[in-house]
């Protein structure tokens, strides 16, 4: 059986954008619709947890299920009737110390790595979250942080664990024994034919140049937001009023304040340097 | 992709073949229900697939098959044979057949 | 070891007499006539692990001769064996509610599949005449549904399990389970249930016992099934509706809302069930469900589904 592909990424730094590029190429043309949310779904869903554990997780802990997660993949990666491709937002490690990560590398073929300045994500995750830009900022520097936590009613994916944005990128770009590639939002802007084709390729997708043309064409962002506004999109949280927003690099600079600014490159500088984001 | 037997396209008629042993089929009103357990797979067959369905009990070849449709259906043997080679080609791709080498 | 020098009492589960070292909720409680006890529970040593186990997660294991240890550190371990015995080692610090949790719910499923049922994760309420269930995703609001209905008088006859036999005469049967609920805060917020009736079974998470008495009635007879819903969340308004599955959806669907289908199907039933939800599939009407799930509409859901009925 092969391991699992993983489409990683910290909130709103393309991961969508990827995947419905990836359903025009493995659906084939005009296979992209939004309605119902897309295809490759986030790995911990309670659905698959509950059905491979053999325990309802919504009358387990978040300690409990936090555990279970490492041998939960594993047996995702051994059913050859589920999905092999799997969007992910957790950070790598786990969030208690000295457990195995979520993400056993032995239960992997590839994962995809999409990284986006923090200054853009910040902006994008506070209307994701329906907060302000100084939550978002707080967020993205809080350890505890998780997407799905759901304490007062239950949420359909278990909750995951995102540590700091720098601390989400450097877990995964630095865990050892992982067949990683990685993309930057910022260079999928640039060169869409270059950057999505190494990834989709990176993943085992045969795709010629045509087609990812056409694929490329049929997920612009004007087209996307076009479509949401229309069909609506599932994956939009129920408050929110659109998930297709701006999809531009660089916007920051009209919407965060200097203070903000100067806030996230103190907070995340040194993986910004890293990532190309600061000279 | 995810789990389907991708060398299914390369079926032809000479090809032999017989239901999977890993495929559960059951009657729902007059219609049978296929379920792939490699593939996690459904199926449903209407009255002719049915039927092909019931003639595939035992290892048979793509061309016999047909014969026996042809005959029965009174139809032409090579329409018949370019629809059942696309209808198994599905069915094969969902691990609910598989060909039986020899 | 005699019995008689142990404490027991006499509980109903799904018409099965159930013998209990370990307490049961009074609701539970035998009233009847006389009928050979079908399931026996007793307190004692679980092991560490099943020696033949055929299937292993951190909580479950499922051995050849379709055994099954169940464990949750904080709650404890059970040993499920034949349909007819039940061995409980609780936790040391376990409160009989988290205790409870465990054993109403995964190790009931359990000895639904070991005594030859069908256990459908789904929440279950009389409509009319007949049994409504609702199947969906967890977190699609299934407990929800069937409790503004129960709130409306239909009465409850299963949340969260529903136990179906299949074989029975007349078509598939439901089979009356607990009279309580398990809903979580925004929920019970929602339907304003009083507080005091509540009882919250594990500290961490806000999810809370309900008995159905706080809010309804209990069926505690067997019920033809009549109907079947898949619920599924829309995010725009204004767009509720229903839509009959064709065949091989309903049995695909079916199929899927097996409760601890894999294990089951690692006890050799994978046949069995797939004919069972080919059975249920051509007699019981099975619909989607779509409705915005937005908790300040549960009455005008539960309307809808009382007409998609023909109530």
């Amino acid at each position: 059986m092969t391991g699992l592909s993983l489409l990683c990424s910290y909130p709103k730094s393309g991961n969508t954008w990827l995947r419905a590029v990836l359903v025009e190429i493995a659906g084939g043309d005009g296979s992209l619709q939004l309605r119902d949310g897309l295809p490759f779904r986030v790995l911990p869903a309670r659905r698959y947890f509950d059905d491979l554990m053999g325990a309802d997780s919504s009358d387990l802990t978040m300690a409990e299920t936090d555990a279970a997660r490492a041998a939960y993949c594993r047996a995702v990666a051994k059913s050859p009737d589920l999905p092999r491709i799997w969007k992910v937002h957790d950070c790598f490690h786990a969030p208690q110390p000295n457990t195995e990560p979520p993400f056993p590398p032995d239960a992997l073929a590839a994962v995809v790595y999409i990284v986006r300045d923090p200054r853009d994500v910040a902006v994008s995750f506070a209307h994701h979250l329906n907060k302000s830009v100084d939550e978002a900022i707080a967020k993205m520097a809080d350890e505890t942080t998780r997407m799905a936590l759901g304490r007062a009613g239950l949420r359909t994916q278990l909750p995951q664990h995102l540590s700091t944005w720098s601390d989400h990128v450097e877990s995964w770009l630095d865990a050892p024994g992982l067949n990683l590639h990685l993309m930057r939002y910022e260079d999928m802007i640039e060169h869409p034919a270059e950057v999505f084709g190494k990834a989709v390729r990176f993943l085992g997708f045969d795709c010629d140049d045509a087609k990812l043309g056409r694929a490329l064409a049929a997920c612009r962002f004007d087209v996307l937001q076009a479509r949401e506004a229309q069909e609506g999109f599932r994956e939009c949280p129920p408050d929110v009023g659109n998930f297709f927003r701006r999809g531009i690099a660089g916007g920051w600079r009209d919407s965060l304040t200097v203070e903000q600014e100067r806030c996230i490159v103190a907070q995340h500088g040194r993986v910004m340097r890293r990532l190309g984001y600061l000279p | 992709m995810w789990g389907l037997n991708l060398t299914a396209l390369e079926l032809t008629a000479a090809d032999r073949v017989v239901r999977s042993e890993q495929c559960l089929s059951t009657e729902v009103d007059s219609e049978t229900v296929l379920m792939s357990v490699e593939s996690g797979c459904y199926g449903g067959l209407d009255d002719i697939g049915s039927d092909i369905w019931r003639r595939l009990e035992k290892p048979v070849s793509v061309a016999e098959l047909c014969d026996g449709l042809a005959s029965e259906y009174e139809a032409d043997h090579a329409t018949i044979e370019a629809d059942v080679l696309v209808f198994l080609r599905g069915l094969l791709q969902k691990h609910m057949i598989e060909i039986v080498p020899g | 070891m005699s019995s008689s020098s142990v404490d027991f009492s006499d509980f109903r589960l799904c018409g099965w007499r159930v013998r209990s070292e370990l307490s049961l909720p009074e609701d539970l409680a035998w009233v009847g006539p006389e009928q050979p006890v079908d399931i026996d529970i007793r307190l004692g040593k679980v092991p560490d692990a099943l020696i033949d186990a055929v299937q292993v997660t951190p909580f479950l294991q499922v051995a050849g001769n379709g055994d099954c240890r169940l464990e949750v550190s904080a709650a404890g371990r059970y040993l499920v064996r034949q349909g007819r015995e039940v061995i409980v080692q609780p936790a040391p610090g376990a409160t009989s509610a988290e205790v409870h949790v465990f054993l109403l719910g995964t190790v009931f499923g359990l000895l639904c599949h070991q005594r030859g049922l069908f256990p459908l994760h789904a929440s279950c309420v009389r409509i009319g005449d007949g049994a409504v269930a609702f199947c969906g995703t967890s977190g699609a609001g299934k407990s929800t549904l069937a409790a503004s209905l129960v709130r409306r008088g239909h009465a409850l006859v299963s949340d969260d399990v529903t136990a179906i036999d299949i074989g029975a005469a007349r078509g598939p049967l439901v089979l009356p389970a607990m009279p309580r609920m398990r809903l979580w805060r925004d929920a019970l917020e929602a339907l304003a249930v009083p507080r005091e009736v509540l009882t919250r079974d594990r500290i961490e998470l806000e999810k809370y016992a309900l008995p159905v008495s706080g809010i309804g009635q209990f069926l505690a007879e067997p019920l033809p099934l009549r109907a079947i819903f898949l619920l599924r969340s829309e995010k725009a308004p204004g767009l509720d509706g229903a839509s009959l599955m064709p065949a091989m959806e309903a049995v695909a669907l079916l199929t899927g809302q097996i409760y601890r289908r894999r294990h089951a199907e690692a006890m050799g039933r994978r046949s069995e069930l797939f004919q069972g939800a080919a059975r249920i599939a051509s007699s019981v009407p099975v619909r989607r469900l779509t409705r915005q799930l937005d908790l300040g509409r549960l009455d005008e859901v539960a309307a809808m589904v009382e007409e998609l009925v023909g109530l």
